[in-house]
């Protein structure tokens, strides 16, 4: 199989890129050695399309921030992917630090900031205390599911003619005759020119490229996640500092709430939760806001974000200009993919023409749904039989997930994890006992019949 | 599609409901989600059940087949694989498999059950690994689909469920390497301990909790601790316990999102004796009123929410004056909360301690007069208590208090 372009990583920056390769009518391949994509930082951030006041006014981080939230709109009706214009606070005291917040926005070029107090405030944070009096109003800022828009992002790419590898893990990389000749342990692809989006796996992918490492860094962020509740109707953080934009509470996209991160430089890649990560969070929650809905909580994470210096890295690499290099994509890297999207393919690569029409993608919508499988999130079987079937298909029972929200609810799967494992069973062609969490050995089931 | 009567759930306390509503005279519907009625029982393949209400000894599969045939019987309608999406006065929503339905009625008994309380809600600290699963998913696993979900287990939790999985996992040839109590005692029943704990030699640590979950992919360990009286926990204590996997057994939790939070009361929803909440017509019995410890008790309360049901339904209920229940600060909660003031008859006022007694009354006082008193040895927080009172004795609103 030979390619115009080979992207390696399959997360929200990775599938935009494939996306608008497959955009520019060229062939792409879009390689991810994990069996879904969207397993790394993008399943665990904070789902928030960022107005863009945060960032160093200049930085590709302000660029792509601002141009990605323009984007992001359209993008997401075209792929069928929820998406709302919430809007976002940023909450404190220190009035001059807020106009301070609101003077680089409008110098990033966001519209429609203002900085709001009393019954405005009240208003748009009921449940904010009553000691925090004044607030800078973002109302560009918006909430998206981050995995389905990389999936729906793959999805749309694959629907159009690309090609997408699940369970890739590359092993060697040669250059022959103009070709990149990618190999897995099981098979070989050809592409003319690469990306390097693999994540907190960028510097392994470069190595094998032969191509420019770089000194990441790891900072974890945990999370508190309540069932569904109107406790805050927009994103309310605090006043950012050196390590980041503070704990948040914000709404997703599908009626969650979010509360988190913490912020922690680790070692190595590690997403366990911590009792001070999450004592952290609750302690902050609680100093911010009356009626804190604890009682809601259903489940704790956390994410990891990869940084490199202070701004994103998407660069050509020096050594060899088939070579794209992008690394440090923490916050707001969600937000900017659509824009590190265009810049790469249109600026890096020069694929400059128009964008052409693209088949839409179906969904997962079944109707009827039949049996409800998911009880708290309402799923019927048809629903999950579409996800693994879909043109990605789900075939890890996170996958189905992510993609139909089966297992998302009060129960967290209690009641439905087995009967998503018997339908990927049954749907997929595979034993019960081969059915997997999320990576290659999560199995849920011990092999052999009792 | 109409019907004087819809019960929603058809585990034991379900199709109780529904059979003595239909032997007061109404018509029935029954709706489960599951492809089967029985609910739960169905998973619960060990014996225990029925004794009270059967008066033999029987599986949980046994004991839901007695009552399906008796539904069958009784030629109650059935609608399987059915969602009940939500309720008004009068009316059910229902998602079936291929439509959506709206169901008239003139009384709803609401038995959705439980569910199990997760490691989310508990939040349990590491990682979110294939191999941690509540212990009524691995009941299911091993009973239902006839897999194992490891080799070397450690159960969290020391409810009734997880006392049975032990059993279960030690006799498919798993190794239970510990169950962890974070209590001082057992929320189980005391014949579980000691059939499904004591008798395999099973360690069984109180006052110890699991404080951590590691591994790459599936679950590797855990560490474990001991916590002081507040339930902190003691970090010089923590060790680690090489294990696949993590089961789950920390409470269960009423399902019941389908009621307006007006009948609410925190995780309690408030009915009288009859089992009828403030919304007129909507009963509720079994698990989703409130934890039972027996099948048989939830098959009792099934009964006298189905028959005020169906006698509501009829219109033939007969409204009387109500007074309330209050309990001392030694019950968590008494069931019910109101009591009709018949003019004769008996009703039984069901409770749960929160601590344990060795040898005390239960004390009812209505008026200032003590209107019935039971004499227990060992109440324990883990086993429901129950009194008879007279209904002719009530004169005013009640008390109940454990002590002399």
């Amino acid at each position: 199989m030979t390619f115009d372009y080979a992207v390696f990583g399959g997360g929200v920056i990775g599938a935009a890129i494939f996306n608008k390769f497959i955009r520019k009518g060229k062939s792409c391949v879009l390689l991810e050695r994990e069996p879904d994509l969207a397993t790394g930082a993008t399943k665990a951030n904070s789902g928030l399309i960022h107005a863009g006041f945060d960032a160093e006014t200049g930085t590709l981080k302000a660029r792509f921030n601002v141009r990605g939230n323009e984007l992001t709109e359209e993008l997401a009706k075209n792929l069928k992917v929820p998406f709302k214009r919430t809007g976002a606070l940023v909450v404190g005291n220190d009035l001059e630090k807020l106009n301070a917040l609101k003077a680089r926005g409008i110098a990033n070029g966001v519209k429609e900031l203002e900085i709001v107090e009393g019954e405005a405030l009240r208003k748009l944070a009921p449940n904010l205390k009553e000691d925090i009096k004044y607030a800078l109003h973002a109302k560009s800022a918006g909430l998206i599911s981050p995995y389905m828009l990389a999936i729906a992002l793959a999805e749309e790419g694959v629907i159009n003619g690309g090609t997408c590898k699940l369970n890739f893990e590359t092993v060697s990389v040669q250059e022959k005759n103009g070709y990149f000749e990618i190999s897995s342990p099981s098979e070989t692809i050809k592409a003319k020119r690469v990306i390097n989006a693999a994540g907190a796996g960028f510097n392994q992918i470069s190595k094998l490229l032969k191509v420019e490492e770089k000194p990441l860094k790891f900072r974890r962020g945990e999370y508190i996640i309540l069932d569904k509740t109107d406790f805050v109707k927009l994103s309310i953080f605090p006043l950012p500092t050196a390590l980041g934009k503070g704990i948040l509470a914000t709404p997703t996209v599908d009626g969650n709430v979010l509360l988190g991160p913490t912020a922690e430089d680790i070692e190595s890649y590690n997403t366990e939760t911590t009792t001070e990560g999450i004592d952290k969070i609750l302690a902050y929650i609680k100093s911010t806001f009356n009626n804190v809905p604890l009682n809601k909580n259903i489940r704790q994470f956390s994410g990891i974000r990869v940084s490199c210096g202070e701004d994103f890295i998407v660069e050509k690499s020096k050594l060899n200009e088939s070579v794209v290099l992008i690394a440090g994509i923490n916050s707001p890297g969600l937000s900017s993919a659509p824009a590190i999207a265009e810049y790469v393919v249109e600026e890096l690569f020069g694929e400059k023409n128009k964008d052409k029409t693209m088949i839409a993608r179906e969904g997962y919508f079944a109707e009827p749904a039949g049996r409800i499988v998911c009880r708290c999130e309402k799923i019927g079987e048809n629903e999950i039989i579409r996800a693994i079937n879909a043109p990605i298909p789900a075939h890890t029972v996170d996958a189905v997930k992510r993609r139909v929200r089966a297992g998302m609810g009060r129960c967290q799967g209690g009641q439905c994890m087995l009967e998503v494992c018997k339908l990927l069973a049954k749907n997929a062609g595979l034993n019960l006992e081969d059915v997997k969490k999320e990576s290659a050995n999560s199995f849920i089931m011990q092999k052999g019949e009792l | 599609m109409k019907t004087d009567v819809v019960v929603i759930g058809g585990g034991p306390s379900g199709m109780s409901a529904a059979l003595k509503a239909k032997e007061q005279g109404a018509s029935v519907l029954l709706i489960d989600v599951e492809p089967r009625l029985g609910g739960i029982l169905n998973q619960c393949i060990h014996n225990g059940f029925g004794l009270k209400h059967f008066k033999e000894e029987l599986t949980g599969p046994e004991y839901a087949d007695r009552l399906a045939r008796e539904v069958e019987r009784e030629g109650i309608d059935v609608m399987l694989n059915s969602y009940v999406n939500f309720i008004q006065k009068n009316k059910v929503y229902v998602i079936t498999p291929n439509s959506q339905e709206v169901i008239d009625c003139g009384a709803i008994v609401l038995a959705a059950g439980a569910r199990e309380r997760t490691a989310g809600e508990i939040y349990l600290k590491g990682k979110r690994l294939a191999g941690v699963y509540t212990a009524g998913t691995v009941q299911k696993m091993i009973n239902f689909y006839g897999k194992l979900p490891g080799k070397k287990a450690v159960i969290l939790g020391s409810g009734d469920i997880g006392l049975i999985m032990a059993r279960r996992l030690t006799l498919e040839g798993v190794e239970v390497k510990l169950v962890c109590e974070i209590m001082p005692h057992s929320s189980g029943l005391r014949r579980n301990i000691r059939q499904c704990i004591e008798d395999f030699n099973i360690p069984l640590l109180y006052n110890h909790t699991v404080t951590r979950v590691v591994g790459k992919e599936r679950v590797e360990g855990i560490y474990y601790a001991e916590v002081d009286e507040n339930r902190n926990i003691k970090k010089e204590t923590e060790k680690f316990l090489e294990c696949d996997c993590l089961l789950l057994s920390v409470g269960l939790i009423p399902e019941n999102s389908l009621l307006p939070e007006s009948v609410q009361r925190g995780k309690y929803v408030i009915v009288d004796d009859e089992r009828q909440t403030s919304e007129d017509g909507i009963f509720v019995s079994g698990n989703v009123l409130h934890i039972h410890d027996l099948a048989d008790n939830a098959t009792e309360e099934g009964e006298i929410a189905g028959k005020f049901a169906g006698l509501h339904a009829l219109g033939k209920l007969q409204k009387y004056p109500k007074n309330k229940i209050y309990f001392s600060n030694k019950i968590s909660y008494t069931m019910p909360e109101l009591v009709n003031r018949k003019p004769e008859g008996k009703f039984t006022i069901y409770m749960r301690a929160n601590a344990n007694f060795l040898k005390t009354n239960i004390v009812v006082s209505s008026g200032g007069k003590v209107i019935a008193k039971k004499f227990c040895v060992g109440i324990t927080t883990g086993e429901m208590q129950e009194i008879e009172v007279d209904y002719e004795q009530i004169s005013g609103d009640i008390f109940v208090d454990i002590g002399e």
